[in-house]
């Protein structure tokens, strides 16, 4: 994984050899934050170096890949929009045209994927991930 | 002892929640058991922290009779929840006019034993429609002193003539307990009703809370923003030209520190003309935009 070290340098120092040791690429390092809008497209996540000599993962888009969007089948994500709308599954099912049966065996399945415990804690969560339009 | 104006006026608030209990159940659709207020015959409505996952709802008459009940539809923003129960054959409460500060009001809700619960307190705060903390998203919010444990979410709050002014939601802001005024969860149920599903103001984007440097903070201190990981196609935020990558700092000048609060900002903005502030490649921009409805 390609990440960006930022911190101070005594900070990220400290740090460094720890981060090549688990195998995780600095593909660069600043010492300010940069600007999430300038991008880091080299990079999949950024990593803050602390003065207390731990880690703070300011953004990492290769762990919300891996826990939410990537695990979500495609499937899984129209019927999370769907749920997101408030829409119960008997709904959800008439508007794709699958069975009300599919759309809870979808719904426990979006449920336990994002460490849910019901649709609208669900639903809060896909938010907070960007997994659904607003 | 002489019957004086204080029996009086206890005996009053017993009538009051007497006239209102027929119409308060007991909702189950998790593990502990939560309110709800009878909307229509056949149409119960609760608070989402009543629901689980949309199987096996049942509501609990007050005369001890369960009921099974399906959920028509929830509002993401307002967290109120719609339920049919075909058997339940209930009357709503009657609607009172908007309670002002100081008013006595009851919460009423169902024990776990579908108990009659009570709970007296004033009005003390009426929020206009962009009160800090939870409860954004609804355009007025109603607090009380009267104590609520998790039991009453979805329950009734009336005034002492027996009219329904509220629902209680068992949310807490800064101690005083939240409930949403009758006009708009009345108003949001029939939205509801009428579409199957919450119709909301819709910008198009999906974003994450990020913190922002210290040097690019917005002079009214936010610390956090949305980044943006996806704009669709032909949305209100595509036509802006919102792109990927853009920190949303604020709408209208109210700070987005997450997409949970830019949800609940949009609830409460009227859909048409907006503002954004964005921050982009380190410069502030503010951008215009058409908030749209869906």
């Amino acid at each position: 994984m390609r990440i960006v070290l930022v911190g101070a340098q005594a900070d990220r120092d400290r740090l460094r050899r720890e981060l090549l040791d688990a195998g995780l690429d600095i593909v660069a390092e600043t010492d300010t934050r940069p600007s999430m809008a300038d991008g880091v497209p080299a990079a999949d996540a950024i990593v803050e170096a602390t003065s207390n000599g731990r880690a703070s993962v300011l953004r990492n888009r290769a762990l919300s890949d891996d826990v939410a969007t990537e695990a979500l089948t495609a499937r899984e994500q129209e019927v999370l929009a769907h749920v997101a709308q408030g829409m119960s599954n008997k709904a959800i099912a008439e508007a794709l045209g699958i069975s009300d049966q599919t759309v809870k065996f979808h719904v426990a399945a979006i449920i336990g994927k994002l460490g849910a415990s019901n649709r609208t804690d669900a639903v809060r969560r896909a938010i907070r991930r960007g997994l659904v339009v607003i | 002892m002489a019957k004086t104006a204080l029996t009086d006026f206890s005996n009053q608030l017993a009538d009051a929640v007497a006239a209102a209990a027929p119409a308060v159940v007991q909702v189950q659709g998790r593990r502990q058991p939560a309110s709800g207020v009878v909307y229509a015959t056949d149409v119960v409505v609760t608070t989402s922290r009543a629901i689980g996952s949309d199987d096996n709802i049942s509501v609990v008459t007050p005369g001890g009779q369960t009921l099974k009940a399906e959920l028509i539809a929830w509002d993401p923003a307002t967290h109120l929840v719609a339920l049919r129960a075909p058997e339940l054959n209930g009357a709503a409460p009657p609607i009172g006019a908007s309670p002002r500060v100081g008013h006595i009001a009851v919460a009423i809700g169902r024990s776990w034993s579908n108990s009659l619960t009570a709970s007296a307190g004033i009005v003390s705060v009426i929020g206009g429609p962009l009160p800090t903390g939870r409860g954004r998203a609804i355009e007025e919010i109603i607090r009380t002193t009267a104590p609520m444990h998790r039991g009453f979410a979805g329950g009734a709050f009336i005034n002492t003539g027996g009219e329904l002014i509220g629902i209680a939601t068992a949310a807490e802001i800064r101690g005083l307990g939240v409930v949403i005024p009758a006009a708009i969860a009345w108003k949001t149920v029939e939205s509801l009703l009428t579409h199957g599903r919450a119709k909301r103001r819709y910008l198009g984007v999906a974003g994450q809370a990020v913190q922002l440097p210290p040097a690019q903070r917005p002079a009214d201190g936010s610390s956090s923003a949305v980044l943006v990981v996806q704009v669709m196609d032909d949305s209100p935020a595509a036509r802006a030209g919102l792109l990927v990558g853009d920190l949303l700092v604020a709408l209208n000048d109210q700070p987005l520190e997450s997409p949970d609060r830019l949800l609940e900002t949009l609830a409460a903005t009227a859909a048409g003309a907006a503002r954004l502030r964005v921050l982009r490649g380190g410069s502030a921009l503010e951008i215009p935009i058409d908030i749209g409805e869906k």
